[in-house]
Parts: structure tokens; sequence; C-alpha cells
């Protein structure tokens, strides 16, 4: 927690760094990576901080009371486990007590945050709506600044800072942005102050209000101060950089603030300080919780466990000896992304194959670094968004580099005078033809997102580091046969895969192809810094087939077979489709096998495509299992789809253990599935890494999701369809609207927003040890932002981490139902019951045991 | 038989509109089932007057319907008019709409206001029908108003955050005031040619009038460069872009804004002849082009770039209608139009094109501006266009701050004593008439007084942040003042003030009861906050919504139509008297919507779990 200031001393630098802390700190569109919504509050226990958060900034951080009491009316939430939970909360002698105030009891609702409260004042005591008068503007200058390519004119002066070119700008117009000569001279002066400006607006002798009243000022429009905070501090998420301060953007404002106060009020105001009679707040201030949130978060509480009760009943139960089939040879492994998304499709793949094994890994698979598209201007950046590489993949082409095609339709040609009065005769016809086109049958286009588009196959890529070669902007270029090998190992060994290879190991990346989405970035690999994987997987699978990788890998212990070759994939989770990469390399003796796996994963994306299509109205999911992936395909590139697939949006869990773990269950996609053998890791060794970034990925995944489904208004996106994009950098409605981060609507309809259970297959001292030792994932843990629990090997017991240390859990669930034709569970799903317009979007399902 | 069809095309939407409005709003299929064969019918149908239109060598087809009232001075006549420009707005309008409303089928899929979206755009098509194939000025004004209507309910459309419904106040009463040039034009046109006149007779007309066309021809322009969001109200365009991109694409990118310029068109032969408004068109055409074009430069998100660059070609096509180049006109609309539908249904992936597109090409701008002559205008230009060239900001800081500074003057209307001395003044007046007759001057004395009062009212209702049923009372009053007015300025009928006077009564009246029932339900508070009442009482709003079309007489409602003969009965030597007619029109309408915006629209206090931030 940071900690607040003391009235009286005013600390202007200080207050701006606190401000930035709980700043939304989502970056622009072109790179989404997920994170905790409330990561500001990280610090404290989860539901200290929700309600606190809620408190200050008056966000919806639970369900409504009567959303619990609908899911408990139809058993998503179970009496049971709500009676334990209001036990562990309250102790059994107040059982029927609490039971009662959970179920009937009626509490007021109505609410105001702490903040907005101040500044809200203006339009009591003065005719006079601020906001209305200075947003505006304000936002169309911060936005024209650091546009990244939308408006024809660049903001003259731009290099220097935006109080630098905002000034430069003014000096050389005839006319200004401000009316009075007051807020012109302040805006002149070099020296002004934040201080100094508040001492006009708020009052001299006010330093008591400042922070609530810059709080309630930057609060009023967190999207703009967030995305001038965030390229404030991480200038490189920008193209076309750009140097602003979240300081300037406060210090234009007041003095925009005190334009408008003149103009409008001439000299008759005072500053606010001096006419309010309400004390200062202080908005951190500790509250003690309310009974009503204390009812929430024993609702919450039962609404997860309901849940993952099923689950781990699930993992508990005595499984069918495995089928023996080390002693058969495979016909394939796979390696996918611990992606929840893949989930469905590894099942399927190794039901209709048992010689098929597969697993699960971060998407970037191990190797970090830069990309170099053929003539791009900048860089990729191909890793999970903290980690900084230092090497450089570049894409070299013989034939003629493929630049992207330009459409004159898309371009901004047809928006300017003359030659748009040319252009709109010529583009008029075209355009409804284009219209009439993609609604009658929609095909990729160099408006849409794609996936594949983000390497050509055809091209080299330098992935082996030449000695000498000097370095491009500090990156090295390629990795050096040690360096590959370190990341070969490394990966293989987290993952159990360090023996046993069948004679194709397939590595799979996903991205996703969207059209019309601004948000399309939420879809491709979030380890891949919301891109996606292809270079990796390419990457990868040409380090573990090159032969002095090989030798280097089998001095340290891991013998890959000469037969077993690698092939890198992309997995396009919109589209269902899969493209490999390097099949030259396919040895003849393979190439057979490699055949019929292609036509194995074909049919699983077959199968994969029915299993999503439950979820979309436009697709009827008895018809023709080929016709429903043309479906499937169609969404990914129609305009007018603005659900092309549902992204995480059924996250729930994940898993860190042998696949054999989940085998037997059908989740309903709803894990992210990590490969991890504790067999060979008896101590734990190996599992700090593949724990460490989990946290951070998953969760990040899984708090943005639960957030922005709890209050889709503030802390998401609202619905994308009316969004106009500003600047390229971020959505918001309307043409004066403030930035809409966070998710949009259409991304988490049908989420659960349960926080993420992790589950790890070791014995629990193990496990405690391991994450104790990494203090960063520790506080995922112990402050309850996601639940962990382990399986214990052999023995299948449970323990729930609580309170910085193990116990014992006992599942609720006796028995779960059976399934074995998951297709025809999937068809028979029922319509979703608590959420919104039922018509089409159906019900996430339970867990049952495949037979 | 044709004639009988054409005036059943604007029928047809209004008809998928009432069966659509009997369907739950859960039923995705049959909603848009309804509306998608509503639209479809029109098109079969005017595919058969197309035929039968160019099978008769092209000669316009003119169709009336009957009349809405009679009498030997005014013929409201509801009449109909086919040729060429009505062919290929009417052309566009149908297919544009039919294909969005197929894109919409997918894209509104889920979203809790689908119905209410197909419902919104069937009275939006209806309303642009009826302009397009209105045989008269009379059903042109009709469309004109229901185009306005629905504007405010798709603006609007996601009625739960503060901007959408400040954004369609604000453009309807922009609207308001574009009708304001009708209604004058309305009368004008009535008296220089001392009848209602039909869209066939213009050509004819000219030679007998006994006016200035010039006048006539500025009333309509004034009406066209609103809505055709021409200089300086070029900026309710972007601001009208609130609602579902589809309906933003098609109204705001293509249609509605285009309907400017359709009323030139169509009136044409009434001042092509006028060399001077000739020049004023053209003027304001090039300036509107001008500027627009250097506001296009300088917008830094999608939507916003689109409408103004659509303003800039608008301009160009005004340009155009002024040299008499019709064809080009009619060839630049529907080339624009189509190509700005298009283009603001994409907008979305401008980040993916845009992105990759800069990923490949990008080149640092050029960003220093020096400090020469040039310089100092590209910078003057760059702030300008920033600020929209202060069209907003101006509209608000010498119109409507203005007024609601007087307004706020006016506090004391708001209390018992100011209103019954406007019911004594009335009853005194009433009972003097019916004593004895005023002499003329004394007649126009009282006119001229009464309007001053109905407009003091009205300006007060707009300005006041009392309750809801103080404001309510206050565009009462208004009303009372106005029909005072009217009585006095017009010759008109007493049974015409009886009209007036139960059309307004009865939703007064009817209002006040939802009112009442909307204190004890819910809570009402003042005009000061939204207060999204709709969430809370959605049928209240609905009807609600009715009544406020009645009281702010929403053409065809009796109160609209007792106004307009009324008015038309209003001798020419009283013009200024117009001139307040229809500056209380405008308040009276803007105060209602107010009124009604203030108290449905917003969002709800009740829970602070569903609202967004006010700047979202």
């Amino acid at each position: 927690m940071v900690s607040t200031m003391r009235p009286r001393d005013f600390d202007e630098q200080r207050l701006i760094k606190t401000l930035k802390h709980y700043l939304p700190s989502q970056g622009p569109l072109k790179d989404f990576v997920h994170h905790n919504t409330l990561h500001a509050f990280q610090d404290m226990k989860f539901y200290d901080a929700i309600f606190k958060a809620s408190d200050i900034f008056g966000f919806q951080t639970t369900f409504s009371l009567h959303e619990y009491r609908d899911l408990y009316a139809i058993k998503r939430i179970t009496p049971a486990v709500l009676e334990r939970v209001i036990c562990q909360h309250k102790g059994k002698a107040t059982l029927s007590e609490w039971r009662t105030k959970c179920l009937t009891e009626a509490y007021d609702w109505t609410f105001t945050a702490r903040t907005g409260q101040l500044r809200a004042l203006w339009q009591r005591h003065y005719p006079i709506n601020l906001d209305n008068e200075v947003q505006p503007l304000l936002f169309r200058i911060v936005c024209s600044y650091i546009d990244q390519g939308i408006a024809m004119s660049p903001f003259p002066f731009e290099d220097k800072g935006l109080m630098y070119a905002v000034r430069a700008l003014e000096k050389n117009s005839l006319v200004s942005f401000f009316r009075s000569e007051q807020a012109k001279k302040l805006l002149q002066d070099k020296n002004t102050t934040i201080t100094q400006l508040l001492q006009i607006v708020v009052g001299k002798n006010k330093q008591a209000y400042y922070q609530q009243y810059i709080y309630d000022q930057q609060f009023g429009h967190r999207g703009w101060s967030g995305i001038v905070s965030t390229v404030e501090d991480r200038p490189e998420t920008l193209l076309y950089p750009k140097k602003i301060s979240l300081h300037d953007m406060i210090l234009l404002e007041l003095i925009l603030e005190i334009d408008v106060l003149n103009t409008v009020l001439g000299n008759d105001w005072k500053p606010l300080g001096e006419v309010v009679s309400e004390p200062p707040q202080d908005i951190f201030a500790d509250q003690p919780r309310t009974e009503l949130q204390e009812v929430l978060s024993i609702w919450q509480d039962a609404f997860e466990w309901s849940y993952y009760d099923t689950v781990l009943t699930g993992l508990s139960a005595k499984t069918l000896p495995s089928t023996a089939h080390n002693n058969h040879s495979k016909t394939m492994q796979a390696v996918f992304c611990i992606d929840e998304r893949e989930y469905s499709l590894r099942t399927y793949l190794e039901s209709l194959d048992e010689h098929a094994e597969t697993f699960g890994a971060p998407g970037f698979f191990g190797v970090e670094f830069y990309f170099h598209p053929a003539n791009a201007k900048f860089y990729d950046k191909l890793c999970p968004a903290p980690v900084t590489p230092k090497y450089l993949i570049k894409e070299v082409t013989q034939h003629p580099p493929h630049t992207p095609d330009k459409e004159i339709m898309y371009t901004k040609e047809s928006h300017k005078m003359v030659r748009g009065y040319v252009f709109s005769y010529l583009l008029g016809i075209p355009a409804i033809g284009k219209l009439i086109a993609n609604l009658v049958s929609p095909t990729m286009s160099p408006a849409i997102a794609d996936a594949f588009a983000h390497m050509d196959p055809g091209a080299k890529l330098t992935i082996e580091h030449t000695p000498g070669q000097a370095k491009e902007k500090g990156l090295q270029i390629g990795f050096t046969i040690s360096e590959m090998a370190d990341r070969v190992e490394k990966l293989l060994r987290n993952i159990g895969l360090a023996h046993n290879f069948a004679s194709l190991v397939y590595i799979i990346s996903h991205g996703s192809s969207s059209a019309n989405n601004p948000h399309h970035g939420a879809h491709d690999c979030g380890a891949c810094s919301g891109r996606p994987g292809l270079v990796n997987a390419r990457v990868f699978a040409h380090m573990a087939n090159h032969p002095a990788v090989r030798t280097e890998l089998a001095k340290r212990g891991v013998i890959i077979p000469e037969t077993t070759q690698f092939v890198g994939g992309l997995h396009d989770t919109a589209s269902d489709e899969i493209q490999f990469y390097d099949e030259a390399v396919v040895s003849p003796a393979n190439h057979k096998q490699h055949l019929a796996n292609t036509l194995t994963i074909e049919k699983a994306l077959d199968l994969n495509a029915k299993e999503r299509s439950r979820r979309f109205m436009s697709i009827d999911t008895h018809q023709d299992i080929k016709k429903i992936r043309q479906d499937i395909k169609k969404r990914s590139v129609s305009y007018y789809e603005p659900r092309p697939e549902l992204g995480h949006g059924t996250n729930a869990l994940c898993v860190v253990g042998r696949r054999d773990l989940t085998k037997q269950l059908f989740l309903d996609r709803r894990a992210f599935l990590n490969s991890y053998d504790y067999r060979t890791d008896h101590d734990g060794e190996l599992l700090g890494n593949v724990l460490a970034p989990l946290g951070i990925v998953c969760g990040g995944i899984n708090l943005e999701y639960f957030f922005s489904r709890m209050d889709n208004y503030k802390l998401g996106a609202g619905t994308k369809l009316p969004h106009n994009v500003m600047g390229l950098i971020g959505v918001a409605n309307s043409s004066d609207g403030d930035l809409r981060s966070g998710l949009p609507l259409q991304m988490i309809e049908v989420h659960d927003p349960v926080r993420l259970m992790m589950i790890v297959e070791h014995r629990p001292e193990v496990v405690k040890k391991v994450i104790q030792s990494n203090l960063d994932l520790h506080e995922w843990f112990k402050n309850e932002w996601i639940h962990l629990v382990t399986v214990s090997p052999k023995t299948k017991a449970l323990h729930v981490y609580t309170n910085g240390a193990f116990e014992p859990y006992q599942p609720l669930t006796k028995k779960l139902p059976n399934v074995s034709d998951i297709p025809k569970l999937v068809n028979a799903a029922p319509a979703m019951k608590t959420n919104g317009i039922v018509d089409a979007t159906q019900e996430n399902l339970p867990v049952h045991i495949i037979k | 038989m044709i004639t009988k069809l054409l005036p059943l095309l604007p029928l047809i939407p209004l008809l998928g509109f009432m069966v659509s409005l009997c369907i739950p709003r859960q039923r995705e299929r049959p909603i848009f089932s309804v509306a998608i064969a509503a639209v479809g019918l029109e098109l079969a149908a005017f595919s058969a007057v197309i035929y039968h239109w160019l099978t008769t060598s092209l000669s316009p087809i003119f169709a009336s319907a009957g009349s809405l009232y009679t009498s030997q001075f005014y013929d409201f006549g509801l009449s109909f008019y086919f040729d060429g420009l009505t062919a290929v707005f009417m052309g566009m309008t149908l297919l544009l709409t039919i294909l969005i409303m197929i894109f919409s089928k997918f894209y509104m899929h889920r979203e809790p206001g689908f119905k209410r979206f197909y419902n919104t755009i069937l009275l939006f098509v209806a309303g642009l029908s009826l302009v397009i194939l209105a045989g008269n000025f009379e059903v042109l004004f009709i469309g004109w108003e229901l185009i306005g209507i629905s504007s405010v309910l798709l603006i609007a459309f996601y009625r739960d955050r503060v901007l959408p419904a400040r954004n369609a106040l604000k453009v309807f009463s922009l609207y308001r005031a574009a009708d304001m040039g009708i209604l004058a034009a309305l009368w004008y046109a009535h008296h220089i040619f001392e009848k209602n006149i039909n869209f066939t007779e213009l050509h004819g007309l000219v030679a007998a009038h006994h006016g200035s066309l010039l006048l006539l021809g500025l009333m309509l322009f004034a009406a066209a460069i609103i809505k055709s969001a021409q200089f300086p109200f070029s900026y309710w365009l972007p601001r009208a872009m609130e609602g579902p991109t589809t309906s933003s694409a098609i109204f705001y990118g293509a249609l509605s804004v285009h309907m400017g310029l359709f009323l030139m068109l169509r009136t044409y032969p009434l001042w092509q002849d006028e060399v001077w408004l000739r020049v004023i068109i053209a003027a304001v055409g090039l300036l509107t082009a001008l500027v627009a074009s250097s506001i296009t430069h300088v917008q830094s998100s999608i939507k916003t770039q689109i409408a103004y660059a659509s303003v800039t070609q608008i301009g160009i096509m005004f340009i155009e209608l002024a040299l008499g180049l019709h064809w080009l006109v009619l060839l630049h609309f529907v080339s624009n139009a189509s190509l700005r539908t298009y283009q603001l249904l994409i907008s979305p992936s401008v980040v993916s094109y845009l992105v990759h597109d800069q990923f490949f090409y990008f080149v640092t701008p050029q960003h220093k501006i020096n400090s020469s002559i040039m310089g100092r205008l590209r910078a003057t230009l760059y702030v300008l266009g920033l600020k929209e060239w202060n069209m907003n900001s101006g509209a608000n800081y010498y119109f409507w701050r203005p007024l609601k500074a007087v307004g706020r003057t006016f506090a004391a209307l708001d209390t018992y004593p100011a209103q019954l001395a406007v019911v004594g003044l009335f009853a005194a007046l009433a009972g003097v008439t019916y004593v004895s007759a005023f002499s003329l001057p004394a007649r126009l004395s009282v006119a001229t007084m009464m309007a001053i009062v109905s407009i003091a009212f009205y300006v007060r209702a707009f300005a006041t942040k009392n309750s809801a049923r103080v404001c309510w009372n206050l565009i009462m009053f208004g009303h009372i003042c106005t029909s005072t007015f009217l009585a006095f300025a017009s010759e008109g009928a007493i049974n015409l003030q009886l009209v007036y006077g139960a059309g307004v009564m009865a939703a007064y009246i009817v209002g006040s009861i939802c009112l009442w029932y909307i204190e004890d339900k819910d809570r009402l508070g003042s005009l000061r906050d939204f207060q999204g009442s709709i969430y809370v009482l959605p049928l209240v709003g609905q009807l609600f919504f009715a009544i406020c079309l009645v009281f702010m007489a929403f053409p065809i409602t009796p109160s609209f139509l007792a106004q307009d003969i009324l008015l038309s009965q209003i001798p020419e030597q009283h013009a200024p008297l117009i001139a307040f007619f229809c500056f209380s029109y405008l308040l009276s309408g803007v105060s209602v919507m107010r009124l009604y915006i203030k108290t449905f629209f917003g969002p709800h206090s009740s829970s602070h779990s569903e609202n967004a931030y006010k700047a979202s």
C-alpha cells in the first residue's frame, strides 16, 4: 500500500507518483497485455482490496446481491458450499443468522464513491459544469498529441513534451486555446507549478483539499490519465514515440479550468476551497467492512468454491490405470500454449489418436527475442511483457519482400478535400460492392488482423548467431548454440518431455484473426506480449532440430533420437486453422507419419470448431461438421461479427502437472494446462521456474476478465459497438469521451468471474517451499488473488493454501456426472440462465468424468 | 394503381414498427424478420413505382392520399411526389438500410437494445421516406420531424451514459432550429402563393408569386445547412455518432446528413432564378468545404475524421448544386454516402490496418512549423481545426448559455403567484374578447406581449433546475400563452383554439400523472442531474415519450395541426410574429426534450454497479 500523505505538506511529485500507481496501466491497443486491473491494491488481501477500491473509486467489484441469489436459486451455488463458507467466515454458531442475511436480508445498495465528491461542488455553488467545458478540449489536445497516425496533420512541435508543444503552438498561432488572459499568461510562464495553479483553483491556504481535488479531477477521466501515465513510464509501447507526462496533463487541465472559470463566471468566482463548507476528506482512509460487504464476500467465496469443489472431486477421483502407451511408439507429441482455449483441441487430439501425447507450456516456448520482419521499420517483442530480450531474429526474404497491400479505401486519402472529391466518386460504388461481398462471403482483406501474416513462411530467419556479427541496436542477432541448448533444455525439462520422444514433435503456438476488432491483440498470445506466437514456434523447432544443439543437449542428458523432428506451427484460435512451418525438414521416413498426423489434427480442429460453435448464434451446431468449420472461419473475417471468438472468457483454472491428472475430466475449456512432471523434479527445483510466469500471465488474464465482468462500465470498456478509435491507442465512446480501458462487453459476457485456482501436482511441502522463495509469486497466493491447491502424487490428497499453510481439503461433491460423447454433451448444453438475453449463449458446463 | 401505391411506401416501415412493438425484446429473429420484411416490402413497392416511372417516359408521378384538414384558406393535403430525385434518394435509402439491417443482425446480437435499435431504424426510414416522397411541404415537414425524433432515440441509444443523452439533446436542439426554417417557409410559401403548394406545380408557381423568393429560399437554406451539417453547424455530426457503429454509419455517415441537400434539390425550381441565393449557397458550401477540411486534417479519432470528411464533400455538393449541376450532385451524393457508410462500418479496423501499415512504412512526420507567415497560418489552422473553429463552444457561448442565464433570472416564474397572474391574464383576455372585439393594433400588441410571455416561460423551463413537475408546469403555461398569442395574431376560428388547447391539456394531464407516478415509485430529483428513470419504469418512459411528442406539437398530433393552421392564418404583414412563433416552437421543443432526457436518461442512481463514469 502506498502510504497516503498527511495534509498540510503538499508535495506535487509525491502526489503524482501515488496517483500513477492507481491509474489504469493498460497500454496502447496494438499490444494487449492482460494484467490485474486492481494491481494497485495487490499488496492487500483480496477482499480488503476490492472493497477498498470500491469505496474509493466506486468500482463494482462483486456481483450484486440478487445475482448471487439467482445463482443460488439455480444451484450454481450449492447450499452445502454456502454453509461451509459461512462457517469458515463466521463460525458455526452464527450459521443460521448469516444464512438468512445472505438469502433474504434487504440491503441498501445506493453508494457514493469517495472520489468525485469535492469537484462536484463546483456545480452546486456556480452555474457551471466544469468537466463539460474542459474535458472535450483537453482530450482532443492530449489525443492529438499522442496520436499514432489517424490525423493527417501531426501535432506541431510534438517532440519536446506536451507543455512545450502547446506553448509553442500558442505562440505561433493567431488564435488561442484559451479565452482569458490569466490562462494565457500561466501557460507561457515556464515556472508555473501545479501547486501554484491549485492555489488559484482550490485556494491559497486550502492545501488540505489539494490531493482530493487532483484525484477527483484525474479519476474523472481515468482512461486518458492512465494512458498518459503509461506512455510516460513505457514510451516504447508506442511506435511513434511521444514525450508526455501526467504532470503536464494535470498542469494543462488546471489552466483550462482557470480559463473556463474566468470565461464563464468572469471575476465572479472564488477558489473552491473557500466556498465549500465540507471538510477535506482523506480518500484513502480505512473504513470498516460493512455487513453487506461481508455478505458479498461470503457469496463470492461460495460461488467460487461451488465450482472448484467439483473440479477437485474430479481431480482426486481414482483414474483408470493409464493405458500403457509408453510401450507403443507414439505417433506424435504436440506442445501447445498453456492457454485454456487449446484445452479442447488437446482433448480431441488425444481421443482421436490414443498414441498422441500433448503438452502445455507458455506460448513463447522459452525463446525470448525481438523479431524484425523484412522491410519493417520496427521490432516486435515476442516474449512475456516483463521480460526484456537481448536477442534479435530477422526475417530475410529472397523473393521481393512482402510489404502489406495498400488499399486506398482504408487510407486517409479519401478524407482530404480535393483528393477526397475524386475518390468519393471513384470509391463509392466499389465500397458498396465490398460491403455486399463481406456480407455474402467474407474473406481476408488488408483491413483484417491476420494472425498468419506476422511472418512470411517462405522467408528465412536469422536464428543462429554468427560469431563476430555486430549487434543491432544493442541486440545480438540470433542465439549461439549453447544459448539455444539452454532454452531447449529448459523447456523440455520443465514440461517433463526429456525422454520418450515421438518421431514428430509439434510446437504449436497460437494467434487469432479477427475483423473490425480494435481489441484483437487481447485474443493473441499473452506470453508473446499480445501477439501471435508463430515465430517463436518456428524458432524453437529450428533450435531443437539443430544437430549441434542436439549434441550439446545430449551432453546435458537430454537425448533426442536422431529420428525425432520438431515442427513449428500456428493455431488460429478464431478460425480454427493450423499452419505448419518448415515442413520441408521432415525426413522421408517421417513424412508418412506427418501426413497422418496432419489429418488427425485436422479432424481435431473440426471437433474443436464444433465445440466452440455452441456459443455462437449464427452457427447451427447440428449441421455438417465441415460446414461448421467454414462458418467458424467466416466469423474471423466478418466485419459484422463482434465476437470472432470468446477469448479467455472461460478461464478459471490453471493445472500444473502431468496431463494424466486432467485427462479423464471434461473441463469445458476452462483450464490453463502447464505440463510439469513431479517425477523428474522431486525437490521442486524446476517448479520455481515453471510457476514464476504463471502468476502474472494467468493471474493477469483471470483478474482482467474478473473485473471487466464485475464492472463492465467502469473497469471494462462497455459494449464495443459504439466504440470510436482514438489515436490508434485506445477506444472511447463518442468524439468527446474518456478512453475506455479494460475488456469490452462482448469478451466477458460468458465469463463466470471466479478467481483463478492453481492446481499443482506435487507434495504440499515442496510447493510451499517453492512459492515462499519467490516473493512476487507468493503475493498472489498469500493475498488470495489466486487460489492454490496441491494434488499429492499417488495419494491424490488435496491441500489448499490458506494463511501461509497448506490445509487438507475434503470435497463436498461426492459424484460427478459421466460423459462418453463430448460433442453430444456440448450439443445439449442449456441456455445461460443468469446473463442478460438468453437467446444464444449457453451455460458453462459442469465438470464431467470422461468415460 | 401507382398513385395508390406511392403513399403506402412510408407507411410500410411504420406498419413494421407497430408489429415489431408487440414482439418480446429477447426474440431477435422475429424482430429482425419483421424489420427486414418491412423494408423489403417497401423496396418491392418502390421497384413497382420505378418500373412504372421508367415505362411512362420518366414523367413525375403525383399522388394524393386525401387531406388531414381542409378549409377555405387552408388545405393540409397528404400528397406524394415521385421523380428522378426521389428515385435516387429512395433507392439509396432502401439499399443502405437493407444492407445495414443484415449487418446489424449479427453486429447487434445479444445487445440489450436490439429491439429498440430495429424499431428506431424503422421509424427513421419512415421519416426519410416521407421527406423523399413528400408532395408538399406539409408532408415533408412530418418526415423531417420524424427524423429528428428518431435521431434522438438513436443518438441516445446508450441512454444510461451521460454523453449520449447530452449529445442527443444537442442534436435535437439543432434539428429543431432547422425546423424553424421549414415552418417559416411553410407560412411564407402559403402567403406568397396564396395556397398550399404542391411540388408538381413549383415551376408554374414561380410566375404567380408576389413576394421574395430569395427570402423563401433563404428560409429553406437555413434548414438545409443545419440538417446537412454545414458551417457553422457542422459540429453536431461527429457528436451524433454515439449509437452503435452501424446506425452512425448509415444515418449520420450517409442518409440523414444529406437531407438538407435533398431539400434544396427538391425546391430547386422555386429558387433557381435567384442569383444571390445561388451565390450564398455556393459560398456557404465553399466555406464549409474549407473549414471542414481543415478540421478533418487534425482529427485524431476515426469517426470524427470520417464525419468531417463527409461534411467537406457535402459542402462541395452545395457548390455543385448552386452551379445547377444536378446529376453531378446526385452522383456525388450516391458515392459519398456509400463510401462514408463503408468507412464508418469498418472504422474499428483502423487499428489493425494503420498499425500494420505503419510497421512497414512509418516515417516520422515533419512536425516543425517555422515562424514565417505560412508557419503562423498553419499553426493557426491547427488550433482552429482542433477547436472545430469554435463552432460548438461558440453556439454555447453566444446562444445557449445566455439563454440559460436569462432563464435563471426568470426564477420567479416557478412560483404560484406568477403562474396565477398568467391564468388571470388569460381569463381577462378571454373575457374581454367575449364582450367586445379588439382593434387590430390592440390585437397585435396583445399577441406580441403573449408571445414574449410564452417565450419567457419556455426559456425558464429550459433553464430550471427545479423538479420535473415544475418544469412541466412552466411549459404548460408557455402553451397557454402561445395559444392566446396565436388566437390574437391570426383570424383563426375558435374550434382550432380548442383543438390546440385540448391536445396540449390532455398531454399535460397525462404527463403530470406520469411525473407524479415516477415521484411515487422511483423518485423525482431536480433537473440538475440525469435521473435515468427509464431503467426503473420503462413503460412510463415510453408513454411519457409519446406525451412529449404531443406536448411539443409534433406533426400529426392535434396540437401541431391546430398550430400549423393558425399559423397559416397569420397575415403577412405580421411577419415579426412569425419569428416569435418559430422561436417559441424551438424553445418548447427543446424544453420538453430536455425534461424528458434528464428525467429518463442517464445513469440511475440506485445502483453504483451498472453506471459508467460521466466522462465515458
